[in-house]
């Protein structure tokens, strides 16, 4: 099939992809070939939230906040992207722009157009206009001048005056784009997928991208193959069934968020805290457990819920249990041809409680320094039923299953206490610019204390942002 | 005064939230444009064997490498002192240190092309990477600099209590959102224009040319903004601008140089970290009597700024207390880490918050409340007013804004409330702890080198009535322009959307000095004030021959010149003045008055007023896992009459949470190799909205005329709300205290991140 042009849609202007040198960024293509520069670098990384851009597939009803840095342009062709230009220019600007500058929301103003970027996806989506949602949309934002109360201001002032905003333009998606030396392969289907496993050479695949993105070549100097998992729909499924949930391995950490919120509400903060808007909407499930870090946010809950992963490759599919997965420092099972295709999250039994707690240096948008995962039942006061799991204490997300063992069938109280007298025997972790072994392992200890205090006193959990 | 009442918004507002306001990144690029990406090294400390750069020829694109040895002029740029090159040439002395410069057509190409270079290393050597290891080998940038007031021996010797201690503080990257760049262009006859963006653009200038060895008026050093400096860009912004303009030099077209990330929190300079010994001698009550303080600052592998910020450092370790005895020593460490140099407070922060942890300290010995130590130690007609520099601190106002902080924040009930949760915690073995602290401040205002108190600004009233302004500050995000403009406005009488606004540049202002100190609107909008009043003397003038009559009967009001019932647009008198041949065009010039410096006795008079201060903050502590939040924050803050309330609100509220930033979240790690390990917002982490009080109450000193004759007797206001965070600081300590009996918060060193304070919680 003869490929057509390459197009994306920006600010509902249809722009044609040509000349490419090399396999470059949404952002570097939007400020370097277009010069459309409202768009900002500030970090490239994904973790300052200044080149902020609002994107939307097509077919797809809702459009959602990314991060251009991390998006490689093969990834978005076909898509449509807005950009602060799309909203408004000084002669007639966004209600959201003008609510900036009345609220003095900008000093330097190289941050601005990113939180503005945020604040819009929040007002076209159908989520109340709160304090808590304001700082959850900007939460992937950096601003270094303003200490961020005008910009919250800014965006509460206009929370009655929602502009939704549609976009009805249709554009074709090719199945193959070649950018400098890189092709992307994007298959709709399993089945496209498993033709392009047999038919194409030396590929990687790539989902979301927002941690393989980061480790990209800056200028490819042979020849790569991509194949990019996010459009095939199989990958895409969420089916709620009794017992369990069933995640495809392309669906995004927001809609993984969306999908547990009325069924395991336990997971609302862990989830919450995993990077930002910008992140979650990019990054998916299969790519989270793929990069098998061992600060990895999900992993520890997906261990102690015990959950199964679908394994599709050239030779079909395979279930594996999550416990087996991890192999060593960013390693996994999979072969060069598997993929994750999907993710069987067991509904916790109601007699069980879940607890998912992540310590970092800042709250929001932070790499866990240690997390842990817990899902236990009591009667009586005697452990019945006890999984942990720990991140950032071992190699790899660790199932704590040699402790669980000691603590189960006894009195839960003096098992934390043991837990906690003990747990240098449990784990050793290492020190690094996150924390100092010392540290890890008396938060550990900390944890186990909160655990203590949450099931004597039937807490839910104990924040200290709940205080 | 009109224009002040009204509050006009920052002048770029629209433009930043349109996404139309231009920084350099933004600007067209000429089709010959070249991006040029340097190379770092890969050691902190050895000799250079070659440079290697045969990979880039099997690049099948344009590259260009450029090294020491292609510089013309000298390979210096070095603000105060010599011996700071800008690409490296026979030694490294950090790891990340610019060593050549490659260039390529796009910024990729080049970036990609720099990590192909390859250095050969002679030899290494062990590098020296802290504080106590410097000290230990005598490395220092600097002969020690000693303030001494009084007999610290004797008074010492008397004293009922001695205590002595030591103590960390952490140093901080700047993290100004857009990272450093330059662009420079060629033109005829050895001419060149760079745009940078930089708080100096006469040290861009004067750096320039020393490294292209071209005269300074062949040089045009401009920027309309800067996408945040924070000090960052002071000095050092020098460097890369020089880079692009070597490249320019060289290839003859038009170079730009910006940093990735990376690269920027690699190689510039940041916050100096500091370790602090003491003893201190004081009375029952908690009467200093006598501190002996050793000051360490770390001045990385040259000096840069760390002389000036190390004076300021020592000037302001009294904060608002009076010492009666006082030997303190500072040293500026060389270690093999990148240069620091200023950062928004500039050694100030480091100082007070040296003081008011010996306070406290102070305070657990004698187990009584800071704010009672505080109290018999302020500055006062009682206890003194002569500061250890010899300054007389003559008006001060800590009584005015102690009353109005503990009435903003309800103070004396909130103790009562903090120490009852925390007994209600306690009781329910629940893990969290509450602490609220104080901490006043007074700051001193003007450079401690009395020859960069000056400033210059350049008015033209053109004939159809419109007015440019230009003047030697620059824009960082502080509201500077709008400010300056603002006193424009007033001088006329005209409104403010009337004077047009525009970039800073050596061109039009020359021999300015940095945008820095917190001098910005002091120095420049007093020469604003000046060169406006040279033209409206002479319009008003003109207007009196029009009129008939006397020049008092003339006034300026709103835009018009009314003399009795007649009157003239302000734009017709304009064009009468060109009609008649009257200039309408002025520079002005200001320099501050009343100071004077003695830099190797450190006496003198070196600030023209103090600012003041307040905050009270409220900690929030988990004793399982060392999280910890701010609930609550107070700030009082003097900012004289000010010239523009929302601006410096914004300055308050941006300066506390960048504090915050500095004292709890941001920490800057290194490998024992010398390598920054925290270079991005990834591993470095800057506080984000969710880390700000969530109750925020700041207020102005009401009725606060500046004593001083200053721009509308306003006050400076850029660096002093930062110190305010100190007060989140020491709440964190109470919340520690209140953790368990023997508790040891004064061990608690800064940042104060989850891991510092489970291991003082531990101890």
């Amino acid at each position: 099939m003869a490929d057509s042009e390459n197009i994306i849609l920006i600010n509902e202007r249809k722009v044609e992809v040509k000349n490419i040198q090399h396999d470059i960024t949404l952002l570097d293509w939007l400020r370097n070939y277009n010069k459309i520069t409202g768009t900002k670098e500030g970090c490239a990384e994904g973790d300052c939230g200044a080149c902020s851009v609002i994107i939307a597939d097509d077919g797809s009803d809702s459009s959602r906040p990314i991060n251009s840095c991390l998006v490689r342009l093969g990834q978005v062709i076909g898509s449509s992207v807005t950009t602060i230009e799309g909203l408004g220019c000084d002669k007639n600007p966004h209600p959201l722009q003008i609510a900036f500058t009345k609220e003095h929301a900008s000093q330097c103003g190289f941050c601005t157009p990113g939180f503005i970027m945020s604040g819009i996806s929040l007002l076209n989506s159908n989520k109340k206009i709160t304090d808590d949602t304001i700082n959850d949309a900007i939460s992937g934002n950096l601003c270094r001048c303003t200490g961020y109360s005008p910009i919250i201001k800014a965006i509460k002032s206009v929370a009655n005056d929602r502009i939704s905003k549609n976009d009805n333009q249709t554009i074709n998606k090719n199945k193959k784009n070649k950018l400098g030396n890189v092709t992307y392969f994007k298959p709709s289907n399993l089945k496209e997928l498993k033709n392009y496993l047999n038919d194409v050479k030396d590929f990687q695949f790539l989902a979301g991208g927002t941690d393989l993105n980061l480790y990209r070549p800056i200028i490819n100097q042979k020849e790569d193959n991509i194949i990019c998992l996010d459009s095939i729909k199989e990958l895409n499924h969420i089916k709620h069934h009794k017992e369990k949930i069933e995640l495809g391995g392309a669906v995004t950490i927001e809609n993984f968020l969306e999908a547990i919120k009325s069924k395991m509400p336990q997971l609302i903060e862990i989830l919450q805290r995993f990077g930002s808007p910008q992140i979650r909407n990019q990054g998916t499930i299969g790519g989270n457990l793929c990069t098998s870090s061992p600060i990895g946010d999900i992993a520890p809950i997906l261990l102690v819920l015990n959950s199964d992963l679908k394994i599709f490759g050239r030779n079909g599919f395979k279930k594996i249990n999550i416990k087996k997965f991890f192999k060593g420092y960013r390693k996994n099972i999979l072969k060069k041809d598997e993929i994750i295709s999907s993710l069987e999250l067991p509904i916790a039994n109601k007699k069980n409680k879940i607890f998912s707690w992540k310590l970092s240096k800042r709250y929001d948008q932070d790499i866990s320094t240690i997390s842990l995962a817990i899902n236990i039942q009591i009667q009586d006061n005697i452990i019945k039923e006890l999984y942990m799991a720990a991140g950032g204490v071992a190699e790899t997300p660790k199932l704590l299953d040699k402790l669980c063992k000691k603590m189960v069938e006894k009195n839960f109280d003096d098992s934390i206490e043991f837990a906690i007298h003990n747990l240098d025997k449990f784990i050793q972790p290492i020190s690094d610019l996150r924390g100092s072994s010392h540290y890890r392992l008396e938060a550990m200890k900390g944890l186990f204390r909160r655990l203590q205090i949450c099931l004597r006193q039937d807490k839910e959990s104990l924040s200290i942002m709940e205080v | 005064m009109n224009n002040l009442n009204k509050i006009p918004l920052h002048d770029s507002s629209l433009r930043h939230s349109t996404g139309q306001a231009i920084y350099i990144d933004d600007m067209p690029e000429q089709e010959n444009l070249l991006h040029g990406a340097p190379v770092l090294s890969k050691v902190a400390c050895g000799k250079i064997k070659k440079i290697n750069s045969d990979k880039l020829n099997n690049l099948p694109f344009f590259t260009r490498i450029i090294t020491a040895k292609d510089i013309p002029g000298e390979n210096e740029i070095g603000p105060i002192k010599n011996g700071e090159p800008i690409l490296a040439e026979e030694f490294f002395s950090y790891l990340g240190q610019p060593v050549a410069i490659v260039l390529a057509k796009t910024h990729q190409e080049a970036i990609h092309a720099s990590s192909l270079v390859e250095i050969e290393v002679e030899f290494t050597t062990k590098p020296i990477l802290n504080l106590d290891d410097a000290y230990k080998q005598k490395s220092f940038l600097e002969d020690p600099m000693i303030l001494k007031k009084g007999n610290v021996k004797k008074d010492m010797s008397q004293s009922d209590y001695r205590l002595s201690g030591d103590f960390e503080i952490g140093g901080q990257d700047h993290f100004y959102l857009e990272t450093h760049v330059a662009m420079t262009f060629p033109g005829e006859n050895n001419e060149y224009v760079v745009w940078s963006s930089t708080q100096h653009p006469t040290e861009v200038q004067h750096g320039v040319g020393k490294v292209l060895n071209i005269p300074s008026a062949k040089i045009d050093s401009k920027v309309r903004r800067l996408g945040g400096g924070f000090g960052g860009k002071e000095s050092q912004a020098t460097i890369f601008a020089a880079m692009s303009a070597l490249g320019a030099y060289i290839t003859q077209k038009p170079v730009k140089i910006r940093l990735n990330r990376h690269n920027d929190m690699t190689a510039s300079g940041k916050r100096h970290d500091f370790k602090v010994y003491f003893t201190a001698g004081f009375t029952v009550d908690g009467k200093i009597q006598a501190l002996d303080i050793k000051l360490l600052s770390n001045g990385g592998n040259v000096l840069d700024l760390s002389g000036p910020v190390m004076t300021r450092a020592l000037t302001h370790l009294d904060n608002c207390y009076f010492i009666k005895s006082l030997k303190a020593i500072g040293y500026v460490c060389k270690t093999n880490t990148v240069s620091n140099t200023a950062f928004r407070g500039f050694g100030g922060p480091q100082g007070m918050l040296a003081i008011e942890n010996i306070l406290y300290s102070v305070s657990q010995h004698l187990q009584k409340p800071i704010d009672k130590i505080r109290q018999i130690n302020y500055y006062s007609r009682f206890n003194g007013l002569k500061t250890p520099y010899g300054q007389i601190v003559k008006n001060p106002r800590i009584d005015r804004v102690l009353k109005e902080i503990y009435k903003l924040s309800d103070y004396k009930n909130r103790i009562r409330n903090i120490k009852e949760f925390n007994l209600n915690q306690k009781n329910n073995n629940l893990p969290f702890r509450k602490g609220i602290a104080l901490m006043p401040a007074k700051f001193g205002i003007s450079f401690n080198k009395p020859s960069l108190n000056q400033g210059g600004a350049l008015v033209h009233v053109y004939s159809d009535g419109s007015i440019r302004l230009n003047h030697g500050g620059t824009e960082m995000g502080q509201g500077l322009f709008i400010k300056v403009a603002q006193v424009v406005a007033e001088c006329f009488k005209v409104s403010v959307d009337q004077i047009h606004i525009t970039s800073t540049n050596t061109a039009e202002v020359p021999n300015t000095s940095a945008t820095a100190a917190s001098s910005g609107s002091d120095l420049n909008g007093m020469a604003a004030w000046n060169a406006s009043n040279v033209i409206k003397k002479r319009m008003v003038d003109h207007a009196a021959k029009l009129f008939k009559k006397n020049k008092k009967d003339i006034i300026l009001n709103e835009g018009r010149i009314v003399c009795g019932n007649k009157s003239l647009s302000f734009s017709e008198l304009a064009f009468s003045c060109w009609e008649n041949r009257i200039s309408l065009s002025s520079t002005g010039y200001y320099k501050t008055p009343k100071i004077y410096w003695n830099q190797g006795k450190l006496k003198g008079h070196p600030y023209f007023y103090f600012t003041w201060g307040a905050a009270i903050s409220e900690a929030l502590l988990d004793i399982n896992t060392g999280e910890s939040r701010i609930l609550r924050a107070d700030i009082v803050q003097d900012c004289g009459n000010s010239l523009n309330e929302s601006i410096d609100i914004g300055q308050i509220e941006g300066g506390f949470v960048q504090g915050l930033g500095w004292l709890t979240c941001e920490e800057l790690c290194f490998s024992q190799e010398g390598k920054l390990l925290t270079t991005g917002p990834s591993t470095y982490k800057l506080p984000g909205s969710r880390d700000i009080p969530k109750v925020f109450n700041v207020k102005l000193l009401e009725n606060a005329d500046n004593e001083e004759k200053t721009i509308f007797r306003s006050k400076a206001v850029g660096e002093p709300p930062l110190l305010l965070a100190i007060s989140q600081f020491l709440a964190l300590k109470e919340a520690i205290k209140a953790s368990s009996e023997g508790s040891k918060p004064e061990l608690l060193n800064s940042p104060a991140t989850p891991s510092e304070i489970l291991r003082v919680l531990k101890a």
